[in-house]
Order: structure tokens, then C-alpha cells, then sequence
């Protein structure tokens, strides 16, 4: 066979069957929002990058509105026949395990290039200066486990503004009582457009004297030279977007920008000595197992499988799996708190064009409320949070399926069940409010790896342990309280309420916290390893507290800093 | 024997709910989509479960690997279920039963906690065959979306995600 006259060494290394091992200078494990800066700010500096994702990789165009598909069969995430996690909640004072394949109960965001950053819809609020202190600034609470942040709201803020930038955030500044400081006066994209029941809105928060402002939406209101604007489909969140114009790491990072990423690769196993990642061994799309060699290695695989990586890649220097030797790894696993509600709109008590206003499809809502992200409650200091509101999802079939009960909730079926759904679905339009606040972290919420159960690969799965503390409920329910009242004003019927408990699998950070002390952390303050010199996590692992908003703008610009500080010792 | 029908044997015959002396598959088949037809008649606008194909598309979910087995179990189960609750109330099987004492059957079972899962399991693949894009052979001529006045969004699908 002659040798080919053109392509790389390794090109040509594989065509003669021969194993060549390429040093990258940085692997990465994991291409959603903690991953793609860091593969980004790398390879745009020249330095050798590598991206090993789990899942595919698809475009623009392969995307669609399938509501089978997408969000009744979840096509973006593994079978959870294949792969999925136990759940062990605490009851009663023990916990009771739970199989995820039994009981429909998955923790996946989304297994594709971009990660979870593709299904967002893009609430994007920074932390609050106080976020970052949240030990000092309130106080120790019994059975949680809250420290102040390693760094400041500043060191982060410059990366909050590249973020506006580079992955795109679209708003208007308007000025509030927890308005965080920011070195540039607005977002670089204008609003998006928005419905004429943000009127409503306005008037109602108005009359209250309750402060609230547009919500800034990662989602682009126009084009740039490699992305399209949004066009206002109607099924934003949970779908991944056909323009580009949502910000997800896949095609705001690694399309535009070319970043190569080895697809279908399942990371298993990290190999180290006493000191360093000397390889990441990954099963290939074929089970074929491979690896890759790197002077550095970074984690980002989301918070629960990077610690499961982490926690099952042992060996004598690390008896309790990588980087763990003060058993640290998995601890103080922590959700978004908090919970939702809704209230109606109906025809029947609307103006003709007031209801043409309600039901026209596209346009967003986007309004949130902060007010309340600290309050004083009898004479005591509480961390509260954000409230954002936005209409429920356009999608056609649990629009349908909440009619099969009855206001006294009785279930109906039949000739009953088709009037109702005539009279209600057509006429109505629910909005929806979402509150987020702090899931404390306790000792009780953590990760493991399960004793028994193994993915198809054979590898163990990981065990989540949810002990939430009951302080979380507290503020969730005080917060719920106004934006009910924000609802009532606006004339909404049938307004609920739901805090719970309940973890959300999409709001998932901790396991791998990053601080000053190694004895009780995973990571210092630029995210690397206490243990392991040439190893860095940037999902949201690395969050001690999670702050009351949703976590992908922090991650984002997190993962930009500690780009930069990789780049100071490559 | 296919994988709904081999799924079918373990999940009943390892709930210990049917004998084999029992059991007849297509039969069973019949009466889920007589089942659908009772909790979703037909309508003057021409919907009914026949139009939608909703005894095709349940065959296939129940087939389907990104469908739980808990909800096959659910649907599985609640069909022998209902069978032996009607051999007990009425000495006859649920497809012999006349359209009143079918419905006296399922008001009966929507007060136990096992039927009412039952309902609302087969309800939402109901919908979904009512509802989901026309590409997989359900929702005929987008019947569904024109009756609760759903505006689909777009793109749609181009091809099925399975086969």
C-alpha cells in the first residue's frame, strides 16, 4: 500500500493501523456551557484542543418541532434503559432508593454537542454581589453548609459582559433595588419582541408598587454574520433552536468557530499518577475503548457525571476516586429551589381584542421580578430570590392532558372530557411564574456511585442522594405569595402554586465546590484541582451556592475565567 | 411471538395477575382499542380513535424503547385488570359487555388508584395519537391540531425520529 500524499500524520497513522499518540495541550471532557468557552478561548489562542462529547452533533437543520420526538420521547437524551441514575430521597429519616428506569425519573439534559445549553430557554440574570458572600452577608444556617464564595462578584463581572457579547444576550437594562453592578450601561442585542399582555403586567406590578424588568433572554433579537436572528417559532424552551439565535454553546462556540469535538465518546475513566491526568479512556461509538493524552484535562461533563467520572476513576494514589482524597468529591450537591404556579386567561372575560392580544403566538413575555431577592421577614435577614414569568409552553398534548381533570378533580374521559377540552383549550392562555432561590446545601444532598446498578457500558451509575433543607420551602412560598398577588391584580383565574421540594434535573450544580481550603474543597479559586495538578472542572460542579437565578450565565462567563487562567500556565 | 406480546406475557404473568389459559393477545389488542373508543367516542367533526390510528400507534409505543416500563406495565396490567373485574361483575368480557355497563366499569376503576393510572396512561397516548405531528401516520390530515386550534411549530418534522 502507498503511503497517501496528502492528509495528517494522523490520518495516515490510521490508515496503516498504527497507533499514534498525539499530546493534546487541552482535553476536554463535556461540550455544553462549562466545557465550550474553554475549548473556544484555547483553540482561538492556538493551542491544540480537543472536545470528547458523549453525544452527537447536530445542525440547525436537523432540528424540528416534533413534540413526539422531543419532549414526549426525549430523543436528545439516552434510554433510560441504557443509562440512568438511582435516586435516593430522604423519608422519614432514611432514605428510600429509586430506580430511574422505573420510575420515568432522569436526571439527563440533553446528551448532543452543546449540551443542555441547546433546550434552555435562556433566562439569563447574573448573580448578585451578595451571592458570592452568602455566608457573611446572612449567617451560618443549622444544617447547611453555606460559605462565602473564593472570589468576588467583580472578578467575574468582566466575563458576564463577554458573555452578553459572544453568546448573545438580548434586553433592556432597567434600573431596580438588586440591580447588579455592570460595566457596560446595556445589552448588546434589543429586546426581543414582546407580548401585549406585558401591559397587563406593568400596570398590575404598578399598582403594587412592585419593581420588575424585562427578562435578559439569551436568544438573539438580530442576526450577526454566522447566526440568525430568533423567529419567533412559539416552542423555544425544551426544543433546540432551528435559527441559531438561542445561545448554546453549540452555536454560539463550537460551530461558528470550527472546535473539533470527538462525538459519541463516552469519557470513563480518567488515568493518572499521584499528581497528574496522564489520560481520558472513552468507549467510541462502536464500544471500541480509545483514549487521549493532554498536558491538561478539563472536566465538564455536568455536575453529576463529572462527579461520577471523577468518583469511579480510582486507583492507589486516589483510593476514593480522582482528586478525592479528603472526600469532597460528590458533596454538597445543590438544585434551583423554589417552584411555579400559573393563572388563567379566558375569552369569556376578555374583550375580543384583548383576547386577539393574549393568543397571538410568538411574541415572549419575558418580565421577572427581583424585589425580593433579599427581604427581612420578623426581624430577620432572609436570602430570597427571583421570580420570572412567561406563558406556559405552546405544546399541544399536557395543554390537553390537564383537562382530564375537573375543578373538583375528578377525572374525566368520554363525551365530557371532548367538551371541556372544546370550551377550554382553544379559549385559554395560562401564564406561568417560576421562582428559583437557594437549595442550601446540606450534608444529606449528594453523589455517589451506586453499589449495584451499571450503565451498558458496565460502568456504575451514578446514586443521587436528595436531602433538601427545609428552610429552601420558606422562601420558595414567600416568594410564590407575591407573584400570586402579581397575578390576582392582572385579573388571572385559577391561580396555583407549587413549592416543592423537588429537585429540577435541569438546575443541577455542586458535587466539586471550589474555595480556599482543601481540606473542604474540590477546587481552588481558578477551578483547579487541590489534587491533581493538571485538572480543571468548569460546569456548574464548581458553584458552592447557587444563587437564586438559573445557573447557564454564570457558567458560561465561570468557564471564560478559568479559560483565561489555563492559558497563564499552558 | 413479538416483543409487545413477549413484554405483554412477562409484565402480566409476572404480576401473577394472568394465566396462560388466559391470555389472548389479539384479543387483548381488541380490547384496548375498545377501551380507546370508550374513553374518546366519536365526534360529529369526524374525529374518532379510528381516524387517528390510535390501536396502531399504542401497538407501537408499546413496543417503543423510550417508553417506561412502568407505563407498559400500567397499560398491560390494567387491561387483564379490567377483564377479570368485568368476568367477576358481569360474567362476560369487556368487549361483550354492552356500552353502558362498559362505562359503569370504568367510572368503577377510576376510584381505585390502579385504574385511574390506567385512564390517564391510555388518555395521553390517545392524545398523542390525536395530537402528534401527522409524519407518523396519526392525527390524519392535522385533525387534531384543527380542532383545538393548534398552530404547530415550524420547522415540522421532515421524517419520522423512528421507524
Amino acid at each position: 500500500m502507498d503511503p497517501p500524499r496528502t492528509g495528517t500524520a494522523e490520518a495516515f497513522a490510521s490508515r496503516m493501523g498504527v497507533a499514534m499518540k498525539r499530546v493534546y495541550d487541552v482535553c476536554i471532557i463535556g461540550s455544553g456551557a462549562g466545557g465550550s468557552p474553554v475549548a473556544y478561548e484555547l483553540a482561538k489562542a492556538g493551542y491544540s484542543v480537543v472536545v470528547l462529547e458523549k453525544g452527537k452533533w447536530y445542525k440547525e437543520e436537523d432540528f424540528s418541532k416534533d413534540e413526539l420526538a422531543v419532549c414526549r420521547r426525549e430523543i436528545y437524551s439516552p434510554p433510560l434503559s441504557e443509562e440512568f441514575h438511582i435516586i435516593n430521597v430522604m423519608e422519614n429519616g432514611s432514605y428510600t432508593r429509586y430506580d430511574g428506569r422505573e420510575y420515568d425519573w432522569s436526571f439527563w439534559n440533553g446528551c448532543v454537542v452543546g449540551g443542555a445549553s441547546n433546550f434552555m430557554s435562556g433566562y439569563f440574570h447574573r448573580l448578585k454581589p451578595k451571592d458570592f458572600a452568602l455566608r457573611s452577608s446572612y449567617g451560618a444556617i443549622a444544617g447547611a453548609n453555606v460559605v462565602d464564595w473564593p472570589i468576588a462578584y467583580e472578578d467575574l463581572e468582566p466575563y458576564y459582559t463577554k458573555v452578553e457579547h459572544l453568546i448573545g444576550v438580548s434586553g433592556r437594562v432597567k434600573k431596580h433595588s438588586f440591580l447588579e453592578p455592570r460595566s457596560t450601561p446595556n445589552f448588546p442585542y434589543p429586546p426581543l419582541a414582546e407580548s401585549g399582555v406585558t401591559g397587563w403586567f406593568d400596570a398590575a406590578c404598578e399598582a403594587l408598587g412592585y419593581e420588575y424588568f424585562p427578562t435578559p433572554r439569551a436568544i438573539l433579537s438580530r442576526s450577526t454574520h454566522k447566526r440568525s436572528s430568533c423567529y419567533y417559532s412559539n416552542f423555544c424552551g425544551s426544543y433546540p433552536c432551528s435559527s441559531g439565535a438561542k445561545g448554546s454553546a453549540r452555536a454560539a462556540l463550537l460551530q461558528p468557530h470550527r472546535i473539533p469535538v470527538v462525538t459519541e465518546a463516552f469519557v470513563y475513566h480518567l488515568e493518572s499518577d499521584a499528581k497528574r491526568i496522564k489520560a481520558a479512556w472513552y468507549y467510541d461509538k462502536e464500544g471500541k475503548e480509545r483514549q487521549v493524552t493532554a498536558k491538561i484535562f478539563v472536566v465538564a461533563a455536568g455536575p453529576i457525571e463529572t462527579c461520577r467520572l471523577l468518583l469511579g476513576s480510582k486507583n492507589r494514589h486516589f483510593p476514593q476516586g480522582l482528586s478525592n482524597n479528603h472526600g469532597q468529591v460528590g458533596k454538597n450537591l445543590i438544585f434551583s429551589a423554589g417552584g411555579t404556579g400559573s393563572g388563567v386567561f379566558r375569552k369569556s372575560r376578555l374583550s375580543q381584542e384583548e383576547f386577539a392580544t393574549l393568543m397571538e403566538p410568538g411574541l415572549f413575555f419575558n418580565r421577572s421580578i427581583q424585589q425580593w431577592y433579599m427581604y427581612e421577614k420578623n426581624g430577620k435577614r432572609y436570602k430570597g430570590g427571583t421570580i420570572d414569568f412567561l406563558f406556559e409552553h405552546a405544546n399541544i398534548i399536557p395543554r390537553v392532558m390537564r383537562q382530564i381533570w375537573d375543578e373538583e378533580g375528578r377525572l374525566l374521559w368520554g363525551e365530557e372530557l371532548q367538551r371541556r377540552i372544546e370550551e377550554h383549550v382553544p379559549n385559554e392562555r395560562r401564564l406561568n411564574f417560576e421562582i428559583f432561590n437557594d437549595w442550601l446545601p446540606t450534608d444529606g444532598t449528594f453523589v455517589a456511585l451506586d453499589t449495584q446498578a451499571k450503565d451498558k457500558w458496565g460502568v456504575p451509575v451514578a446514586a443521587i442522594y436528595l436531602d433538601p433543607h427545609p428552610h429552601d420551602l420558606e422562601v420558595g412560598n414567600f416568594l410564590a405569595k407575591r407573584a400570586v398577588q402579581v397575578l390576582q391584580k392582572m385579573g388571572a383565574e385559577e391561580i396555583t402554586s407549587d413549592i416543592s421540594s423537588a429537585p429540577p434535573p435541569n438546575l443541577v450544580a455542586g458535587g466539586c465546590r471550589f474555595g480556599k481550603d482543601p481540606k473542604t474543597s474540590v477546587l481552588n479559586p481558578h477551578c483547579r484541582s487541590w489534587e491533581v495538578e493538571n485538572l480543571y472542572i468548569t460546569d456548574a460542579s464548581f458553584m458552592p451556592t447557587g444563587g437564586s437565578v438559573p445557573y447557564t450565565w454564570s457558567i458560561y462567563a465561570n468557564s471564560l475565567r478559568v479559560a483565561a487562567a489555563i492559558k497563564e500556565v499552558l | 411471538m413479538d416483543r409487545s406480546k413477549r413484554l405483554f406475557l412477562k409484565l402480566a404473568f409476572g404480576a401473577g395477575i394472568l394465566s396462560l389459559q388466559q391470555f389472548a393477545w389479539e384479543k387483548s389488542l381488541d380490547t384496548i382499542a375498545l377501551l380507546q373508543s370508550d374513553l374518546f367516542p366519536a365526534m360529529p367533526n369526524g374525529i374518532d380513535v379510528h381516524t387517528i390510528h390510535a390501536r396502531a400507534y399504542l401497538a407501537h409505543i408499546l413496543r417503543h424503547p423510550r417508553v417506561s416500563l412502568r407505563q407498559k406495565r400500567i397499560i398491560y396490567q390494567g387491561v387483564v385488570q379490567i377483564e377479570q373485574l368485568a368476568r367477576k361483575r358481569y360474567g362476560a368480557t369487556y368487549a361483550e359487555l354492552a356500552a353502558k355497563k362498559r362505562q359503569a366499569l370504568l367510572a368503577q376503576i377510576a376510584q381505585t388508584p390502579w385504574g385511574e393510572e390506567f385512564i390517564q396512561e391510555m388518555l395521553g397516548f390517545i392524545f398523542e395519537a390525536l395530537l402528534g405531528d401527522p409524519i407518523y401516520g396519526i392525527n390524519k390530515d392535522a385533525i387534531g391540531w384543527k380542532w383545538t386550534r393548534h398552530v404547530p411549530g415550524l420547522p415540522r418534522p421532515s421524517h419520522p425520529a423512528w421507524e
